[in-house]
């Protein structure tokens, strides 16, 4: 470490500096929303800009997590994300991978194909006679095949094949008589690890954000994810707040605002948690000659 | 053509579920696109409603502030484009140029996390920040001698408001794709070009940029794809009556103007403006990226 | 190569899907049918399941907090013991309750009947027959009579036919007064103001004399509610309305005669002009809280509870249970006052349309038209109306009694019952025009509120008016014309126009193109007289 430090340059100052200063001023909001959610609403009101609170008090958290709808709401999400990101990653490799083949005849219209799906939809009705249709309404699939192949995704990852994937590689593993199957995932997944992480982290938040699906497909309080789950705990609209809901929700409760902060620790909480593990991916670069041997 | 099929059979095969996954999901509820051209009626459904032809684009041409409203969403786009497009880039490239893994693995989770924070949780906190009786950033002002700064409530400051809080919630986020294209970047190439003795700039500007362009250049044709949405959220929350001049832009003033009122097809007929604007601009700027020799999308 | 397999399975599924299995599932019923169902709601008692002990099932939408648990719900129970219906709920998710319905009504899958307001797109379903025809039903469910009144059911006489399409959900009448921090009336040395004079003069004390004694110059006068809806600038809101109805104006409460006893719109009343000036005057003077412009829900109530500003308007029906139990103020530091007077007679004057909050629709097909109403009728009389709102005698309390809203509770059975009903649950909001609990949830807060709600109700004249419905067709017919008032009206405010501006917009624009409505709105009131108790 020693002899690292004195090799730091300009260059290395001015963009840790850069950096720096951006993920602090990043940071701020959410730290300030995790010291709101930790404080006692009065002192929030006393001084809303006020971090440190000087008593801790969690009762916004115990509020949250004694719903049962908060845990039915995590199995949901949990599920969805593992099996959705698992499926739309997938897809989108092995779909990525012939769009990527410029010389494929057809590969144009596909791509058309795909570009269109970006702009139109056919909007809520149709969309949900077609789930409908599908004998989807109301079970988990509705939350997972909806969304499951973003034109964005399916666009970028098709450019991360094209660009870190030599043709002579490929040329070189078809001479050694592989077919594109083998090819695919002997040769090209291997070396697309930072951008199957990349979809993996897009696509899982995806998932887990999403409350749009359920709140159109599901009627079953079961089958609501988290976010659904977390939003409607914190109604936006206070105008749906009543006075008497206020009386029966009196002492030993949270304020409104109080509880919507601590919902969005909860909220981001795993994501902090798991992103470490995806975050090696896009740090270190996968060498070629790796693969080779 | 068969045998043609035939020898690539797997490359085909592998498209089928994606584009079968197209067609059912995306391409069979297009017909929904139609309501734009009728009269919707709920007791009807989209196939049996009424056709009114162009009546709901009329409709949105002629209301009086259209163009006005038009222009400013026009405005805030490109103004949000030039200012915020080039920060991810910046950002990734020095995030890459850190030399030490553990201050580089805590920033770059540091920077994403206002991408969780809602619109209407930010809007609270600027609201605070800002507030000229009682913000933090007008008591700096006021130390300072300053007269107190009124920033919610002018049109002067909203577009900038909006610019970098844009930047605050997003960009962070955005540099995962850079991110992950930068390492997708072949090492060997940085090896050749040390020993061949190009310093930290060079390696920069003729490794790096050149690598991650194809990435940019699609990022950028989406992002011009997409000029019409300025971001519901954000532009709602950040709206009041006195900045609306300038912040009534297309989405919020359509999203009054017909879906508030109960003109159920009005919504469909909007979006379809926009797509196809947006579709428009995507095919010219692909086309021009083509000409400048670029891949372009497709 | 499985995964082909599947999404080929689903692709013909799906084709399917748009032609018979659709219909199938989504409750579209033959011809035949639908006229047995006609024929059966014209005899309306004839239906068979009533007496014979057999469980009839209504699907029901409806909008709920999400604490509430559906599964062996005692309240649900208690329904169906009663009236032998068994309600099947959906309860969506309260932030995408009317999109949801939205979608259930135009894609086939209505319920038997659904909670929702009596908007725009409730007319739009009367028109197009989706909603049940109710005005010649009620009079055999003798509950919805003497708990909703006729004022009431102007509400869903959502076509001009006058007739009833939907079951309100009665609602207490609301009053709008203001609160006012009175350790600052004691630091000023000054009583709470009657006259819009006295009021600037208190605002213009409260900021300028420092009353919170932080020798900091950051207190306001007052603090206006706005709220940014499609319909309105930041000016209007009920939460002002203390201050305007002293210039005869209500912010959407348009029944409220103008000085002169006649009815016109807001921007053409005689004083609309006076009002605005006095709004802009405290703005430029900057006696109180310029930020209001910019508000979009509660944070002038907040600013209130922060001590920043010392006055703001309040509701005399629950001030202490929304502003002093919500932010735990202490009830002793504060004061709640009856709005300004009119000029003319010295009086306050409450604006009282008969209140609602949503109300039920059946829908037009279905074929259990008296079990629905059955359920309705039960929920509006006392024991339906009790059990709904507190859930169940012995279980979630001791006692209640109906004459003086008094409930004997323990702590856990206040926790029980809010995993088994609330007043969002309740298919009626108030009993004989009273909610279930009034003011507030500790003895000190009741009587405080009813001492002060009291005096207030004590001086102020009440205006009962009508449901005035029409006039929302300015928005509908007239966006641009509605939003360019609004625009103008702020600009004049904030200093950035002048009045010749705002009175070109009005009078050369809006007046002539609501002319029309106006007229009709006119003839309406002469119909409807408003009254003076």
């Amino acid at each position: 470490m020693k002899k690292r430090k004195k090799k730091i340059t300009l260059m290395d100052s001015i963009s840790m500096l850069v950096v720096g200063l951006f993920a602090l001023a990043c940071t701020m909001p959410f730290l300030y929303v995790f010291c709101v959610s930790c404080m006692p609403y009065t002192e929030y009101l006393e001084n809303p800009l006020k971090v440190i609170p000087s008593t801790i008090d969690l009762t916004a958290y115990e509020q949250i997590l004694d719903y049962e709808l908060i845990r039915t709401g995590y199995g949901v999400t949990l599920f969805t994300t593992v099996a959705g990101t698992a499926l739309s990653v997938f897809l989108l490799v092995i779909s990525a991978y012939p769009l990527s083949k410029k010389r494929l005849r057809g590969h144009k219209f596909f791509m058309g194909l795909v570009l269109f799906t970006m702009f139109f939809n056919g909007g809520m009705i149709s969309n949900y006679i077609l789930v409908r249709g599908l004998g989807i309404l109301n079970t988990v699939w509705a939350l997972i095949l909806p969304g499951c192949i973003s034109g964005f995704n399916l666009i970028l990852m098709k450019n991360f094949v094209q660009m870190t994937i030599p043709e002579s590689l490929e040329e070189a593993a078809k001479i050694d008589g592989a077919n594109d199957l083998q090819v695919l995932f002997r040769v090209v997944v291997p070396l697309l690890k930072p951008a199957v992480a990349t979809m993996v982290v897009f696509c899982a938040v995806n998932y887990w954000n999403n409350y749009f699906s359920a709140m159109m497909y599901v009627a079953d309080r079961k089958l609501w994810p988290l976010m659904l789950v977390l939003r409607e705990l914190v109604v936006e609209d206070t105008s749906a707040v009543s006075p008497v809901t206020q009386m029966l929700t009196s002492q030993n409760r949270s304020h409104p605002f109080t509880l919507k902060m601590a919902a969005i620790v909860i909220t981001v909480l795993p994501i902090l948690v798991v992103y470490p593990f995806m975050q090696k991916y896009f740090v270190q670069g996968v060498s070629l000659g790796s693969v080779k041997e | 053509m068969w045998k043609y099929i035939k020898r690539n059979k797997y490359l085909y095969l592998l498209l089928v579920p994606c584009i079968a996954y197209l067609i059912i999901f995306h391409y069979v509820p297009m017909y929904g696109l139609i309501i734009s051209f009728k009269d919707f009626k709920f007791s009807k459904g989209i196939l049996g409603s009424p056709w009114t032809g162009l009546e709901n684009f009329r409709y949105l041409f002629g209301l009086k502030d259209f163009y006005r409203v038009f222009a400013n969403s026009i405005i805030l786009s490109v103004l949000k484009l030039l200012v915020s497009f080039p920060i991810p880039v910046i950002l990734a490239i020095f995030l890459n140029e850190i030399p030490f893994l553990s201050y580089k693995k805590a920033t770059q989770t540091m920077i994403y996390l206002p991408y969780f924070i809602s619109w209407v949780v930010i809007g609270g906190i600027l609201v605070n920040l800002l507030s000229p009786s009682w913000g933090i950033v007008n008591d700096i002002i006021k130390k300072f001698g300053g007269e107190p700064v009124f920033f919610l409530g002018s049109d002067k400051y909203f577009r900038g408001i909006a610019i970098i809080s844009h930047i605050w919630k997003q960009a962070g986020w955005d540099t995962i794709i850079y991110l992950a294209a930068i390492t997708g970047i072949n090492p060997d190439l940085y090896e050749a070009a040390k020993i061949d003795g190009a310093g930290r700039g060079k390696r920069i500007w003729y490794i790096t940029l050149p690598c991650i362009k194809p990435t940019i250049v699609i990022l950028l044709l989406l992002a011009v794809g997409n000029i019409m949405n300025n971001g519901f959220e954000q532009i709602y929350v950040l709206q009041n009556s006195s900045n609306i001049a300038v912040s009534e832009v297309f989405e919020t003033y359509t999203y009054k103007m017909g879906v508030v009122n109960g003109r159920y097809s009005f919504a469909s007929t909007v979006s379809m403006f926009s797509s196809v604007i947006g579709f428009v601009l995507l095919t010219i700027a692909n086309k021009t990226a083509k000409w400048m020799g670029e891949d372009g999308i497709f | 190569m499985l995964l082909c397999g599947v999404l080929a399975v689903s692709a013909l599924a799906g084709c399917g899907g748009s032609g018979g299995n659709a219909q199938e599932q989504n409750g579209e019923k033959p011809a035949a049918k639908q006229e047995a169902v006609a024929e059966q709601t014209e005899e309306n008692a004839g239906e068979p399941a009533a007496g014979d002990g057999e469980v009839i099932e209504v699907t029901c939408v409806l909008q709920l907090n999400p604490e509430i648990s559906l599964e062996n719900n005692p309240v649900l129970q208690k329904i169906e013991e009663e009236t032998g219906v068994r309600l099947i709920v959906e309860a969506p998710p309260s932030n995408s309750f009317s999109d949801r319905v939205k979608i259930l009504v135009g894609t086939g899958d209505m319920p038997d009947f659904f909670a929702f307001g009596a908007d725009v797109f409730a007319t739009q379903w009367a028109e197009e027959g989706l909603l049940l025809d109710v005005t010649d039903l009620i009079g055999d469910y003798p509950n919805l009579s003497s708990n909703i009144s006729a004022e009431q059911y102007g509400d869903t006489k959502l076509l001009d036919d006058g007739r009833i399409y939907g079951i309100p959900r009665p609602n207490s009448y609301d009053k709008h007064g203001f609160l006012i921090n009175k350790k600052w009336l004691d630091a000023v040395g000054m009583d709470a103001p009657k006259t819009v004079e006295e009021f600037v003069e208190v605002c213009r004390a409260f900021t300028t004399q420092d009353p919170d004694g932080n020798g900091v110059d950051d207190t306001y006068g007052a603090s206006f509610g706005a709220q940014q809806s499609s319909l309105d600038s930041g000016i209007w809101h009920l939460n002002n309305d203390f201050l305007s109805t002293a210039y005869h104006i209500s912010a959407w409460h348009h029944g409220m005669p103008d000085a002169d006893g006649s009815f016109t719109l807001r921007p053409l009343k005689s004083k609309y002009y006076d009002y605005v000036t006095l709004v802009r005057d405290l703005y430029t003077e900057g006696i109180i809280d310029r930020e209001f412009i910019t508000h979009k829900a509660e944070e002038h109530i907040e600013k209130f509870a922060q001590g920043r500003v010392g006055i703001v308007g309040a509701s005399g029906k629950n001030f202490t249970t929304n502003v002093l139990e919500k932010y735990s103020l202490n009830p002793d530091d504060y004061l709640y006052c009856a709005p300004l007077v009119l000029e003319e007679s010295q009086d306050p004057v409450y604006v009282m349309p008969p209140s609602n909050w949503m109300a039920y629709f059946i829908n037009a097909e279905s074929d259990k038209v008296d079990a629905v109403l059955r359920v309705l009728d039960w929920a509006n009389s006392e024991e339906g109306f009790i059990t709904m709102q507190l859930g169940l005698e012995g279980k979630h309390y001791n006692s209640y009694d109906i004459e003086t809203r008094a409930i004997d509770r323990t702590e856990e059975q206040t926790e029980a019952v809010r995993k088994v009903t609330s007043n969002m649950f309740a298919f009626a909001n108030a009993y004989q025009n009273q909610e279930v609990l009034m003011g507030g949830s500790t003895p000190v807060m009741i009587e405080k509120w009813q001492k002060e709600a009291g005096a207030a109700d004590e001086v102020t004249k009440e205006c009962f008016t009508p449901f005035v419905k029409m006039l929302d067709k300015i928005a509908v017919e007239f966006p641009d014309d509605a939003q360019a008032v609004n625009n103008m009206e702020v600009r004049y405010v904030t200093g950035e126009a002048e009045l010749e501006e705002l009175k070109d917009v009005i009078e050369n624009d809006y007046a002539p193109k609501t002319a029309d409505i106006l007229k009709e709105f006119q003839d309406y009131m002469a119909k409807n007289p408003v009254r003076f108790e």
